[in-house]
């Protein structure tokens, strides 16, 4: 029983070792995150560009990219790439913005530890949907706190309150 | 139409406005200037026994030091090891495993691994547990920190909100000329820990979890095998009772736990029940005059309330707790072995952590241990726990 068993997970890891992309690109996971924007204004043909950021404010991290997501010639939303850090490791996660800054869509691209991988639950992540940019989110009270992922679900939260606001300063220019 | 977006992105790469693109070339790129992790965690305890009218000493014990050093080489391929000091002198490698991610569904892994089993033995730092000692569950059943050498994989499922491990790991040596598992501690002392391991039996090791429902995190464990035996070294392959012999000195494991625990606002809950079928018990004892149970049981429930939850105090948590625990290594017995009422044990405890930080906590508890032969001991602890 036990042979057969470890004959299944060896062929079951080849197989997904062999499908599996050899490694990502920056790149590829923007168009990741391009293509998930698409697919909700699928009515428009969109173009993303990057938001010119101000790199002295306060809300500026190195690993953040924003985003105007445009068609038809106005802003239909904003697409926010960045990373925040588990107990050990970074993880990359995306979030897509409507023009009035409200999130509709978040995802955790890159999960790079096992340790809190918990955070990657969309259904944990969807508590963000909806809610006002100008809202201080905390949490354990205004975000469920998630068991055996804390550090990665705090920092998480802790990079939405700024990168909320780095998005407001930054939604309104060309 | 739908790689809409895409072209037009990668029509602005190709812009000169390169500052941008290095900003995203940054992005998403595991830090590259921070591939070397460091961390650690450490408990050091005051333990004072008390009660029946007698005088005791107290322990003071910097039980356990252990650092983490974690190397990334790619964005996909890391090491992580821990080196524990326990009590000072004694010197272990805690994990020490190469861990290759696939996808973000499927990570390979090889190496000395944790057993993922019941909550502790994956979640021992001290900040992530109430107590200043680890509930005894989680000693005398799961023989915690358990750890062997083993490959496997495990990942995570966005989608549906689940967890896997599975591994094909060494098991417990059972037997090496004396016995090592018995009656009271049940298989604790046959973990081999990495150290010189002999290998006749792979055990397979095996957890699912679910988080779907808000602040909840369930789990289910599967442990399966045999122990392992230096008996078999050596011996003629076709003498069926050199053979049979050395059979008796291993016996089967099927351990199955189910655990869980829940967070809503202050409020903490956490639960897990644990039973372990061992079979062949009559031959093991009899071959190794050893007193081993053929079942053990233990389950634990706790409760804790955060009062500073809601509170705006950030990452400070003053959370009193209660837990009650039965442990039974004797849960059923076979052959001549008489069961030991002594090792039905139930404990309590009641006591309060101060965290300073999410890293950092200073915990006081009583515990009252008892056990269905009518001892009982009274015990104070307190103690500093940290993990950065």
């Amino acid at each position: 029983m036990l042979k057969k068993t470890i004959t299944i997970i060896f062929f079951f890891s080849i197989l997904i070792a062999l499908s599996a992309e050899k490694y990502l690109h920056t790149e590829k996971i923007i168009n990741k995150a391009a293509k998930a924007a698409t697919k909700i204004w699928d009515e428009y043909e969109i173009e993303i560009e990057p938001l010119d950021l101000d790199q002295s404010s306060q809300y500026y991290s190195s690993y953040d990219t924003l985003f105007r997501i445009v068609g038809g010639d106005s802003t239909l939303g904003f697409l926010v790439l960045s990373s925040a850090k588990g107990r050990f490791e970074m993880f990359d996660f995306m979030m897509v913005y409507t023009p009035e800054t409200e999130v509709i869509d978040m995802r955790v691209m890159v999960y790079r530890s096992e340790y809190g991988s918990q955070v990657c639950s969309k259904r944990w992540l969807k508590q963000f949907y909806g809610i006002p940019s100008s809202k201080s989110l905390q949490y354990g009270s205004d975000v469920d706190a998630l068991s055996g992922a804390t550090f990665s679900a705090r920092s998480l939260t802790e990079q939405v309150n700024r990168l909320n606001r780095l998005l407001r300063e930054n939604s309104n220019k060309n | 139409m739908l790689f809409a977006g895409v072209f037009s992105l990668s029509a602005k790469a190709q812009d000169d406005n390169v500052e941008q693109q290095n900003t995203a070339q940054r992005l998403l790129v595991a830090d590259q200037d921070k591939n070397l992790v460091i961390g650690g965690y450490g408990q050091i305890d005051y333990n004072q026994q008390f009660g029946d009218g007698k005088k005791y000493n107290g322990n003071l014990d910097v039980h356990r030091f252990v650092l983490l050093v974690g190397y990334h080489f790619t964005d996909r391929l890391q090491v992580i090891t821990e080196i524990e000091f326990e009590h000072v002198k004694e010197v272990f490698v805690e994990q020490a495993f190469m861990n290759y991610r696939l996808n973000n569904y499927m990570n390979l892994r090889g190496g000395l691994m944790l057993i993922p089993m019941g909550i502790v033995n994956e979640y021992h730092e001290p900040p992530l547990f109430n107590g200043v000692e680890r509930p005894n569950v989680d000693k005398y059943i799961v023989p915690t920190t358990w750890r062997e050498i083993g490959l496997g994989i495990s990942g995570t499922l966005p989608g549906p909100s689940m967890k896997y491990q599975a591994y094909i790991v060494n098991g417990f040596k059972g037997y090496d000329g004396s016995p090592k598992f018995n009656g009271k501690n049940g298989l604790r002392s046959g973990r081999q820990k990495g150290a010189e391991s002999i290998l006749s039996h792979p055990n397979l090791s095996m957890k699912l979890e679910y988080f779907g429902l808000p602040g909840l995190n369930v789990g289910l464990a599967g442990y399966f095998g045999k122990s392992q035996s230096t008996v078999y070294n050596g011996i003629d392959k076709n003498d069926n009772q050199q053979i049979t012999a050395a059979d008796s000195s291993v016996v089967g494991t099927a351990m199955v736990g189910l655990d869980f625990r829940y967070i809503k606002k202050g409020l903490q809950l956490k639960g897990q029940l644990i039973y372990n079928s061992l079979s062949n018990t009559i031959q093991y004892n009899e071959f190794t005059g050893s007193d081993l149970g053929s079942s053990m049981i233990g389950y634990y429930v706790e409760l804790g309330y955060d009062v500073l939850s809601g509170s705006g105090k950030g990452e400070q948590k003053l959370v009193p707790f209660a837990r009650y625990e039965n442990y039974n290594t004797h849960q059923s017995v076979e052959g001549i072995i008489a069961q030991n009422d002594a090792f039905n044990r139930s404990d309590i405890t009641v006591g309060i952590g101060y965290w300073f930080t999410a890293g950092a906590v200073v915990k006081a508890d009583y515990q009252r241990f008892s056990n269905a032969a009518g001892d009982g001991i009274n015990q104070f602890n307190a103690g500093l726990g940290f993990m950065f």
